[in-house]
């Protein structure tokens, strides 16, 4: 405390730019959290957070139990790290083949391009995914056309992802890619210029000195990717998915919004949430303790 | 900034009025007679779910319907509407709830109510009418008493009388059943199929002949949201009202479990694999009631269950220029053998979902129930349901009549935008047959002849209730036993599994469960029966 | 000083062009499919399947006349506009104070800070709790602050701005304090410039938040007034949903044949103004800024 109190001394200037900043944490993000408390209970609107019945760990049993268990967590550790595997490094692609680019105009109009898929609501990308490749859609067709089979590709388990992924990627991938390009434009351009005076060739130049440029911006992405990977939206899966498909494609938080569409269960959707909360908690540290221990970047 | 000021003020006057009232004994009383309209104006504030979404009717709140206004001049009783996102209507009203702060009328309440209404009763949010039943309700008591499924229906487990619902004026017969492209069974020359196997020849005939895609449109449940495709054997499917559980004679079953449903879906596997069904069937989550349109509008459907206003209507509603021509028409639902009388199908439910509750917010309760009793008296019934008399009804025979400005509308809306724009629904006499002014013959003869020709709705369940412990229980069972019964149905039907595993299937399902569900249902049925 | 480019090079370029130039139609069609779709003639759509190249049928506004034809739309495009710039500016003043305050290696306790930001990324109270704070502890129910207050401080926003701050060399603080600079001035004067492309897009990403942005006017606003305008349009997406039905009135009532048009016209509506947003975010992308504002 008293460090802390010395701390405050020394940087005065700081710690009042901070203050309103903490302020504002504590007011919206801390304050609703005794919210948690209904994960332990069966919350009631007359009961309150503090009136209602006290359950314990009931609703993390109930999941738990669930038969779907274990196929919720395959399902979404699955479409989340595929995803990450392929549209992380994607975004990164896209900025770095960019930045390759010297024709202004091209520049400029793929960029803008690339980013517009961002703006198209989901609820029309996914009906636009369902009539591309239904049995007669023109990505079918062109399927078909290459020699493959006549179905609704959407509709089969084995599909799943990997349409799931692609459109992810269709959608992302440009306003992804943004972040990395103003990295990029932060590189010291006289760094290349010494790299080539000393030899070094593009590859050379893109492996001392581009990617060296923008790996903090990477490594901090991926970490608070990571804090991710157990919260795979269910807007998306629901609707993609079919009754086919729900053995590849259900994942916890659709089957929490179905139970949810029958009885709207604060609690149990609480404890789910909690649950996320945890795992994705544990694995945000372990990310940023790696990152710490081999690249000298972390969030903390 | 201003009219919430003015409101403000408004309520603050229309308060003190009433204390004042009060004092002089012109409502508050109980023996006092409260007569319409009231001599001083009130305001009362209410919750409900918005008319519309339609940007082109231009109204955004109840008080823009001219019908609205002439009911606040009839009453002298001013709403102030409070009116959820469309779309996000659970959420808004669990807020609602959730932060305690009640408008003094609650529309809509049994359908979004989490947990029924004796339990809105018990958590304190809205009140009993029991005490108002004799006296400030004594239009709305007439009216449920005339006859016991209807009081039955009104009526809580618990013996409260909850809040005031839409009741069904006159009994209303089943609008939704099969429907059939009798252009196509007249150039086959075939006549309209009564059982299963001449269903499967006419489809048949339909695929050889007109190429379908989808000559039996069913949904993603493999069958129609009032089960009455599957009704010849006996069975509910998912997604269907009741869930897959039926009423017989009193005994709650769980259809899916049932030898009829394996049979039933035997059938669909054969029908799908002669492609006589959709291929697709299962992947189409939106239309659950009606086939979508890439379907129907391009022949690529021959037959379907529809809902009897659109019959007569389907030629302009978008078919393509090789269907321009098409005649759809209803027909009764599918028996296993010919003379079978049908149990499941679109029910003569007495009442809505919908009903209006007084909260326990509410000032002047017994105001408001005098209030929401206006609504089974005839006069403000038609008020609400028919407009002002002379401009968008006339009385003809003493019964009204829309008038062309409802009918044929001059700003060219359809009759259906037309009465959401310039009339609205009160709760009490719900007189759904307004509509039938606007259906053509065959909706008419689908409603009054051929639906409930070969069946009855006596396998539905009906309207109960769970307590709260039953229905999270029920929610934590039913949530799994769901899913595996619409992932497996799907695959029957596809053959991804074998149905020599249907007994295997049947013993999954009841290990999660299932028995403890159904007798959950029973549970609520009895007491329903008890009522 | 021109570099000769070798074969590998060129064999390379080639094919970044290619590529490109391939990805950006995959971009471009299904986005094309949108907007010849939003023109079409409603009865013909229903009926196509596969990509419309040009408008089916004739050249048709009717989609845009109904979704234009909302009476609220005008006030929609207002408050959004409201939300967008005054939100962005509070979000941005908070996130920079912030990354700025928590770059800052002097800090001898800016990890415990980080954690304690962290934290509320993966945990929230959820729904009610939030709505009963915003509602009885700051009273912003049904005022526009509800909309932009709340939802201001992007945890992740802040942490991508906070390494864009330490990008910046810690030679350059120094001096500036030898100088006599404040920590205030330091941020604005110094760090702030010198991290343009970062600030940019963060103030992007606030940005089209903000404007996509429907749940918190959804739980928070009572009068209709001060509705954004995706919440607007929302509801006449609705149009075509089937959602649940309780009487056979209100099923002919969702059988519009307009509403797979209304869908495509109201995407349009909706994005365009804040696609033409983009561009100037553009130009702030541009190599170099570091160095100018260094040697400067």
């Amino acid at each position: 405390m008293k460090s802390f109190l010395l701390d405050i001394k020394k940087n005065p200037g700081i710690y009042l730019i901070l203050l309103p900043v903490l302020i504002w944490f504590i007011i919206f993000a801390y304050l609703p959290m005794f919210g948690l408390v209904m994960a332990f209970e069966n919350y009631t609107p007359k009961g309150g957070f503090f009136g209602s019945q006290f359950v314990g760990f009931k609703h993390f049993a109930d999941f738990f139990g669930s038969v779907y268990f274990g196929r919720l967590i395959r399902n979404t550790l699955l479409i989340s790290l595929l995803n990450l595997l392929f549209n992380f490094p994607a975004t990164i692609i896209l900025a770095l083949l960019l930045n390759e680019v010297k024709n202004k105009v091209f520049k400029k109009t793929l960029q803008t391009v690339s980013y517009l898929p961002y703006f198209i609501s989901l609820v029309i990308v996914c009906g636009l995914i369902a009539t591309f490749t239904a049995s007669d859609g023109p990505i079918t067709e062109l399927i078909v056309g290459l020699g493959g089979k006549r179905q609704n590709y959407l509709g089969q388990p084995e599909y799943f992802r990997t349409i799931y992924i692609l459109s992810d990627m269709w959608q992302g991938l440009g306003f992804g890619s943004i972040i990395y390009l103003a990295a990029l434009s932060g590189i010291d351009q006289e760094l290349y210029e010494a790299a080539s005076l000393d030899g070094a060739g593009h590859i050379q130049q893109l492996i001392h000195v581009t990617l060296p440029g923008i790996s903090t911006t990477i490594i901090t992405l991926l970490i608070l990717r990571m804090g991710t990977l157990f919260a795979v939206g269910y807007e998306k899966i629901i609707l993609l998915y079919s009754t086919n498909t729900y053995e590849t494609a259900d994942v916890i938080s659709s089957y929490v919004y179905r139970k949810g569409l029958q009885e709207f269960n604060y609690s149990y959707s609480s404890a789910v949430g909690l649950f996320n909360s945890v795992i994705n908690t544990t694995l945000l540290v372990a990310s940023n303790k790696l990152s710490k221990k081999f690249t000298e970047t972390s969030l903390f | 900034m201003k009219t919430r000021k003015i409101w403000a003020l408004t309520l603050v006057l229309a308060l003190l009025i009433g204390a004042m009232g009060g004092v002089t004994g012109s409502f508050s009383a109980k023996a006092e007679e409260i007569t319409f309209p009231l001599a001083e104006p009130i305001t009362l504030t209410a919750w409900r779910v918005a008319a519309t979404s339609d940007p082109k009717l231009g109204i955004t709140t109840y008080n823009d319907i001219e019908a609205v206004q002439a009911w606040e001049k009839a009453t002298n009783v001013h709403i102030e509407w409070q009116i959820p996102p469309s779309g996000q209507e659970q959420e808004n009203f669990n807020l609602m709830i959730a932060s305690g702060d009640y408008p003094d009328l609650i529309f809509d309440v049994a359908q979004y109510y989490v947990g029924g209404l004796d339990k809105a009763i018990s958590d304190g949010v809205i009140v009993p009418l029991n005490d108002y039943m004799d006296n400030r309700l004594s239009d709305y008591n007439a009216l449920i008493s005339r006859n016991e499924t209807v009081y039955k229906d009104c009526k809580t487990d618990e013996g409260n009388f909850p809040a005031v619902y839409f009741i069904n004026t006159p009994d209303q017969g089943p609008w939704y059943g099969m429907a059939i492209r009798q252009d196509w069974l007249d150039e086959l020359g075939l006549a309209a199929p009564v059982t299963y196997d001449d269903w499967h020849t006419v489809l048949k005939a339909f695929k050889d002949k007109y190429g379908s895609k989808s000559p039996l449109w069913l949904n993603y449940h493999a069958g129609d949201v009032f089960s009455v495709f599957s009704a010849g054997y006996g069975v509910s499917v998912l997604g269907a009202s009741g869930a897959g559980f039926i009423n017989v004679d009193g005994t709650v079953k769980y259809s899916p479990i049932e030898d009829g449903y394996r049979d039933y879906i035997t059938m669909l596997h054969e029908w799908y694999e002669e492609g006589l069904i959709d291929p697709d069937f299962y992947s189409n989550t939106t239309a659950t009631y009606i086939p979508p349109d890439d379907l129907w509008a391009t022949g690529n459907a021959g037959a379907w269950p529809d809902i009897y206003t659109l019959l007569d209507i389907r030629p302009y509603m978008g078919a393509d220029e090789n269907n321009k021509d098409m005649n759809v028409v209803p027909i009764a639902a599918p028996v296993r053998n010919e003379g079978d009388t049908l149990h499941l199908r679109q029910y003569n439910f007495t009442r809505g979902t919908n009903a209006c509750a007084i909260s326990t917010a509410c000032k002047n309760p017994e105001l408001a129930a005098a209030y929401l009793n206006l609504g089974s008296k005839q006069e403000y019934a038609w008020l609400a349901y028919y407009g002002v008399e002379g401009d968008t009804y006339n009385v003809v025979d003493g019964k009204p009549v829309y008038t062309d400005k409802i009918l044929h509308n001059p700003d060219g809306l359809s009759a259906s935008d037309a009465m959401t724009k310039f009339c609205f629904r009160s709760a009490g006499m719900y007189i759904w047959d307004r509509e039938l002014q606007t259906a053509g013959p065959k909706a008419l003869s689908a409603i009054n002849d051929i639906w409930p020709s070969n069946a009855d709705g006596n396998y539905m369940m009906p309207n109960i209730t769970m307590t709260s412990d039953e229905a999270n229980r029920y929610s934590v069972l039913m949530g799994d036993i769901s899913t595996f019964v619409e992932e497996n149905t799907t695959k029957f039907i596809l053959g991804s599994r074998d149905l020599s595993e249907w007994d295997s299937y049947v013993q999954s399902v009841k290990s999660m469960g299932v028995e403890e569900a159904v007798s959950l249902q029973q549970a609520a049925l009895d007491r329903f029966n008890g009522r | 000083m021109k570099i000769k480019a070798s074969p590998s090079r060129i064999a390379f370029l080639i094919f970044n062009y290619c590529f490109l130039t391939l990805l950006g139609l995959a971009f471009i069609v299904p986005v094309w499919h949108v907007v010849m779709a939003s023109f079409s003639d409603a009865a013909k759509l229903t009926s196509h399947t596969g990509i419309v190249w040009w408008p089916l049928g004739d050249m048709n506004l009717g989609g845009y006349r109904i979704v234009l034809s909302s009476p609220s739309i005008g006030t929609g495009y207002a408050n959004t506009a409201f939300y967008v710039i005054v939100g962005t500016t509070i979000s941005m003043v908070l996130t920079i104070m912030g990354a700025y305050a928590l770059s800052r290696k002097t800090m001898k306790y800016r990890n415990v800070f980080m954690l304690f930001i962290s934290f509320t990324m993966l945990f929230n109270g959820g729904m009610i709790p939030t709505y009963m704070v915003v509602k009885n502890v700051v009273h912003m129910y049904d005022t526009r602050w509800a909309v932009i207050v709340p939802t201001a401080i992007s945890v992740f926003n802040l942490i991508i701005l906070r390494t864009g701050f330490q990008q910046v060399p810690e030679s350059l603080i120094e001096s500036a304090k030898l100088d006599g600079a404040h920590e205030w001035t330091i941020m604005f004067r110094i760090i702030v410039p010198l991290s343009k492309a970062t600030i940019a897009v963060i103030i992007l990403y606030y940005a089209v938040g903000l404007w996509n942005s429907w749940f918190p006017a959804m739980i928070y606003l009572k009068g209709r007034d001060k509705y954004p305008l995706q919440l607007i349009l929302r509801e006449i997406l609705l149009l075509n949903d089937t959602g649940v039905m309780t009487t056979s009135a209100d099923a002919v009532k969702n059988v519009q044949l307009e509403r797979n048009l209304v869908k495509y016209c109201t995407i349009i509506v909706s994005t365009v103004p804040i696609m033409c947003f983009y561009p100037f975010i553009q130009k702030y992308f541009t190599k170099g800024v570091m160095i100018g504002a260094v040697k400067g």
